[in-house]
């Protein structure tokens, strides 16, 4: 879509890269420190796994990730863009155009149809119904949901749900799927189904992806795993070797 | 997203919640209901006052004896000599005054009338041969009392249709005498019905010449004499001509009271308005009232909504995406409850039309257009801070709370 990607030469090497990062909430003077040192660089195409306790820093890491939270220092590129210094409405761009979230608990809303929920990216993208209407109905039929357009929230099992989501974060065609503990509340057959679309995605499309997750079967079959601890993301070559 | 498209997920939203929508839109309603049925309750007592006024003509005027003009905090300024109106005056303006096109004298009181055995207290009214072109009252048979009638006191009289009726039933009062406070009076005219004005029955009245009034109330003052000008453009210089030729008959006093018809009409028109006025900004309250209730109901909607508010910045909503789906969902709100609050207001205004005909009951279309922009306007004003709230959320806080 930019510039960057009319000359082979001009494709940057990261398709994301952080340097120091610090998350530090405060709250009636109470500071914490959820993100002490959050360094760590993904390549185009790859699929990365971030595993770490809980407390540990992961959703932090992955809100700032998804340009959904600002750190409090260091510096984060997406796709060769420092997004640290762009403003509210550009970073609503960047999280409509260019990243896909998926959340561990799903967040549709209750009242649309899984349709209208895949629709809704596009909705702030300025797309025609009749466009979006079309794209959400290919994109719930490669999840496997296309006998399920009409149907609300309530009437869909939990790895329905999560699909849906899926669908919802390839609305506007992302360069970076995000998932916070996707399999996190579903039932192990569900989590595989779901583990499987992300693999086939990354493998079949070369979808960048980043997710977090406890299971070392999950993170074993990733490009790289990611550890953080105590808010410290560990040297990547450390992380490779454990 | 298109505005039709922002409207559509609005009346979703409101739809979700019918009970709640109802309640708050409610306040709207009521509101908007108390204001245009009260500005056109205004409106219709305003064209009640016309109607009545209409049927005097817009050129006359009347002069009574005394000087009755208000100041300021509506004292009245009394003038200790004050001279009678007599009938030399009445002449005096006939004659000297070309832009009066008709001058008739008025004495009256109540009297007892009687016509073999029935007899009826009723309003004498002794005038002038002018009287009905002054007042544009014709006559349904017969004829009015002419100019040597008058002079000559001859004991003749004009009755009203009410008068007639009570008298004589369906006997030609033709040519009959009735006994005016004692006093044989021959009918030569019975007038055109007129109803009634400002509450007096102008059908319930027997005239008589103003010389034989005279004698029959014992009294050479008169209660007032009506004029009426050539023609409406001619009214404020007729007033001030009168007042300088009476003032000279009265020893150089300015002590008489002129009132044209615009100039009563204009008064009371004043005191309607400011009564409208009042009414509906009391009514306007309970419209500001509704809004507050629009406020809070927004303010839960947001506080219920923060998850959904989060997930939409999440998925690339700015923050004046937010901004506007608060804002039209309580623009909708309150405007759906203001039309519902016209549509109200008709409904009452065919009831009233059935129940009271002869009421002109009329629904004011600007008070229509005012109450439906207003009750948009107090979508947009109490529902800004609910929707800035909103939408100043950060995605991620947003998507944390429960
Ligand atoms: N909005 C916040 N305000 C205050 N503390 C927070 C907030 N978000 C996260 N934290 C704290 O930051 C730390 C890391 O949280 P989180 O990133 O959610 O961990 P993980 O996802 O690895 O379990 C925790 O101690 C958590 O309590
Ligand atoms: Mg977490």
């Amino acid at each position: 879509m930019g510039p960057e990607s009319t000359t082979a030469a001009a494709i940057p090497p990261w398709i994301v890269r952080t340097e120091k990062i610090q998350r530090v909430f405060r709250s009636h003077d109470v500071a914490t420190v959820a993100l002490a040192d959050a360094t760590l660089a993904v390549k185009p195409g790859e699929m990365i796994a971030i595993m770490g306790p809980s407390g540990s820093g992961k959703s932090t890491l992955m809100a700032i990730l998804g340009c959904l939270d600002r750190p409090t220092s260091g510096s984060y590129w997406l796709a060769g863009r420092e997004v640290t210094e762009l403003s509210d409405d550009e970073l609503s761009s960047v999280r409509n155009r260019m990243v896909g979230f998926v959340f561990q608990s799903f967040i549709l809303l209750q009242r649309s149809s899984a349709l209208e929920n895949v629709e809704l990216p596009q909705v702030y993208a300025g797309i025609s119904p009749k466009a979006r209407r079309e794209r959400a109905k290919t994109l719930l039929g490669s999840v496997g949901l296309g006998h399920r357009l009409g149907h609300r929230p309530n009437e869909l099992s939990g790895g329905e749900l999560q699909r849906v989501a899926i669908a919802r974060a390839l609305a506007n065609d992302p360069k970076l799927l995000l998932a916070d503990e996707p399999t996190g509340n579903l039932d192990r057959k569900s989590g595989i189904e779901i583990m499987d679309i992300f693999r086939r995605l990354n493998l079949e499309r070369g979808m960048t992806e980043v997710v977090v997750t406890h299971n070392a079967e999950v993170a074993a079959r990733c490009d790289r795993v990611i550890v953080i601890q105590d808010g410290r993301t560990r040297s990547e070559a450390e992380a490779v070797d454990a | 997203m298109t505005v039709w498209e922002s409207i559509r997920a609005a009346l979703k939203m409101l739809g979700a919640n019918k009970l709640r929508t109802g309640l708050t839109m409610l306040g709207i309603i009521i509101g908007v209901f108390a204001v245009i049925s009260l500005v056109s309750l205004g409106a219709s007592a305003r064209r009640y006052v016309a109607d009545q006024f209409a049927a005097m003509g817009s050129n006359v005027m009347m002069i009574m004896p005394g000087k009755r003009e208000t100041i300021g905090s509506g004292a009245v300024v009394g003038v200790s000599n004050v001279h009678k109106l007599t009938m030399e005056d009445a002449e005096a303006i006939r004659r000297r005054l070309p832009s009066i096109s008709g001058v008739a004298p008025v004495i009256f009181g109540i009297g007892l009338i009687k016509q073999e055995g029935i007899s009826r207290n009723t309003w004498v009214t002794g005038t002038g041969h002018e009287y009905p072109s002054v007042r544009d009252h014709g006559l349904a048979t017969g004829q009015f009392f002419g100019p040597d009638d008058v002079e000559r006191e001859r004991r003749v009289a004009a009755i009203g249709t009410k008068v007639r009726a009570e008298l004589f039933g369906d006997v030609n009062p033709l040519g009959k005498f009735i006994l005016v406070m004692g006093t044989p009076f021959r009918v030569i005219g019975v007038m055109e019905p007129r109803g009634t004005s400002l509450g007096f029955d102008l059908d319930d009245i027997v005239f008589i010449p103003v010389s034989a009034a005279r004698r029959l109330f014992n009294t050479d003052g008169l209660y007032q004499i009506i004029v009426r000008a050539s023609s409406d453009e001619e009214v404020p210089g007729a007033v001030a001509s009168i007042r300088k030729l009476l003032q000279s008959r009265h020893n150089g006093e300015d002590d008489i009271t002129i009132v044209s018809q615009n100039q009563l009409l204009a008064t009371l028109n004043t005191i309607v308005d400011a009564l409208t006025f009042i009414l509906a900004g009391i009514a306007a309250i309970s419209l500001v009232v509704g809004g507050i209730g629009i406020m809070n109901i927004m303010l839960s909607s947001v506080s219920e909504r923060t998850r959904e508010i989060g997930l939409r910045k999440a998925l690339g909503a700015r923050s004046r995406d937010i901004l506007r789906q608060f804002l039209v969902e309580s623009v909708v709100l309150s405007t759906i409850g203001g039309l519902i609050g016209v549509l109200m207001t008709a409904a009452a205004v065919v009831a009233a039309r059935r129940i009271f005909p002869s009421l002109p009951v009329v629904i004011t279309s600007w008070a229509v257009a005012l109450a439906v922009t207003f009750s948009a306007a107090i979508g947009i004003f109490f529902g800004v801070f609910p929707a800035r709230r909103a939408s100043r959320l950060s995605p991620m806080d947003a998507l944390r709370t429960e």
